[in-house]
């Protein structure tokens, strides 16, 4: 068993590999604007958001200017709950090819993950470069920070999105609950304000919620200005490390049990 | 050959537990065509798939000492929502197959012409089975795994399916599901029977055949 582990392993970047380019045929190829939708739809939500803010003549907390406090907010929203989205969907969707036994319901979950993830980052990436160029937005704090920040968010993403995708492969029926709780999460989430500004019993029970921690710690490394109390970064890590550990699990135990036909 | 230690597979089903393989522990010959019998829904299908690892059993282990291929039948292995060409590539990939050839190859066996680029899913059953055979003769293996021979198609076609299959006998080893006796009788040497959760080798397909058919 164990002479074939490191051949097991590229056979795994392998698949992966075929994997992401299977999906880039069909979540991008299908129409011609293909791939650029994937990164038109976030710039269009932001613009929505952004026209809303000007026309109500509402400004963010604390000075911040307003293009970054949406892409750390409302775009970054937006990418962790996509993320969970596709992956729901994943094992579902690569069905017919499940049947190959390199290919495990693991694989097509990572493959659609880093898919999510790096369009993901090249959309923040966009926005921020767009804001520069029009003058939209005060240099970046600490850059890295923001990085590692919006990697952690996406791997918060990937574990519950294994976590759903497990549990949606069971019991299909969950899918019709999740879109009302994904829409109360986003008012819960700190999108359009920062804890620091809430009362304290609710900021107690909003700091309960790992997604408002990341945005808050988002806005902290972009802005100069401003430095989150409330937020945690050990307990935005603590979410992480749980999220991905309980998802692998289930994907593990569960493995086996791939509906298939 | 492939080892089958303490095998159990039981499915979860609206009327409890179906026990589909019941601690099963057996040796399966790949130097030899085997041809896997029994009545429908007795787990013929599942013993395959096992085999091929598209699915874990929920107890025992299974092993092989030879390259096998994934089950083959009329519908698996294909992805609906893709073009023959998009599943080619994927297929060639993981294989480590050139997908360029591969696809050369399909196209003209299959002579699918413009459909290779259309959803498998818009395929008759025709078609799927042409792409099928396509790609099991496309990719190499020690082992071929067959879910029923396909019967389907025009005659031509069907003569092909049969040359093809002879000319993969002459390499490699088949392991074919059917419950048709004719095809087991024209393209296997021993029978191994599925019946009641357990296996049953026989190196006489004749015998195997009247047990079949008394059952």
């Amino acid at each position: 068993m164990n002479k074939d582990d490191a051949t097991s392993f590229s056979v795994q970047l392998i698949v992966i590999n075929a994997l992401i380019l299977r999906e880039i045929q069909t979540r991008f190829g299908t129409s011609n604007i293909g791939y650029l939708w994937a990164i038109v739809e976030p710039l269009f939500v932001l613009i929505v958001f952004f026209l809303l803010y000007e026309l109500l003549g509402r400004t963010p907390p604390g000075g911040m200017e307003l293009v970054p406090f949406l892409a750390t907010g409302v775009t970054a929203f937006y990418g962790f709950q996509n993320t969970i989205k596709r992956l729901e969907k994943s094992v579902d969707a690569n069905q017919g090819l499940l049947l190959y036994p390199q290919v495990t319901p693991l694989d097509v979950m990572i493959a659609r993950g880093l898919l999510e993830a790096s369009t993901f980052l090249v959309v923040f990436g966009l926005i921020i470069f767009g804001s520069w160029i029009f003058d939209l937005t005060p240099p970046i704090e600490s850059p890295l920070v923001l990085i590692f920040i919006l990697i952690d968010l996406q791997l918060l993403a990937f574990g519950f999105g294994c976590m759903f995708c497990i549990a949606f492969m069971m019991f299909p029926v969950i899918d019709r609950f999740m879109s009302p709780v994904w829409r109360a999460l986003m008012f819960l989430s700190g999108v359009f304000y920062t804890m620091d500004e809430l009362p304290e019993m609710t900021q107690d029970w909003i700091a309960l919620n790992p997604i408002a921690h990341a945005v808050d710690l988002l806005r902290g490394a972009y802005f100069a200005s401003y430095t989150p109390e409330v937020a945690s970064l050990s307990y935005l890590l603590e979410w992480t490390c749980g999220s991905l550990f309980v998802g692998l699990m289930l994907e593990r135990m569960f493995r086996h049990r791939k509906p298939n036909s | 050959m492939i080892q089958l230690e303490q095998v159990t597979k039981i499915y979860r089903t609206v009327n409890g537990p179906l026990r589909v393989l019941d601690n099963v522990t057996t040796v399966i010959p790949t130097d030899r065509n085997v041809g896997i019998l029994g009545r429908n829904g007795t787990g013929k299908s599942t013993l395959l798939r096992l085999i091929a690892r598209a699915e874990a059993p929920t107890r025992g282990r299974i092993r092989a000492n030879c390259r096998l291929s994934w089950p083959m039948g009329f519908s698996g292995g294909f992805q609906g929502s893709l073009s023959a060409i998009e599943n080619i590539r994927f297929v060639s990939r993981i294989h480590g197959v050139d997908w360029r050839q591969t696809v050369k190859f399909v196209e003209e066996y299959t002579e699918l012409g413009n459909f290779m680029r259309m959803p498998v899913s818009t395929y008759s059953s025709g078609m799927r089975a042409r792409l099928n055979v396509a790609m099991s003769l496309a990719i190499r293996f020690d082992t071929y795994l067959i879910d029923e021979i396909p019967g389907v198609g025009d005659a031509r076609f069907r003569k092909r399916f049969d040359d093809s299959f002879k000319m993969i006998k002459k390499e490699s080893s088949l392991i074919l599901v059917s419950h048709d006796p004719g095809s087991i009788k024209k393209h296997c040497d021993v029978v191994m029977m599925v019946s009641k959760g357990k296996l049953h080798l026989y190196e006489n397909i004749e015998e195997a055949l009247k047990v079949y058919e008394n059952e």
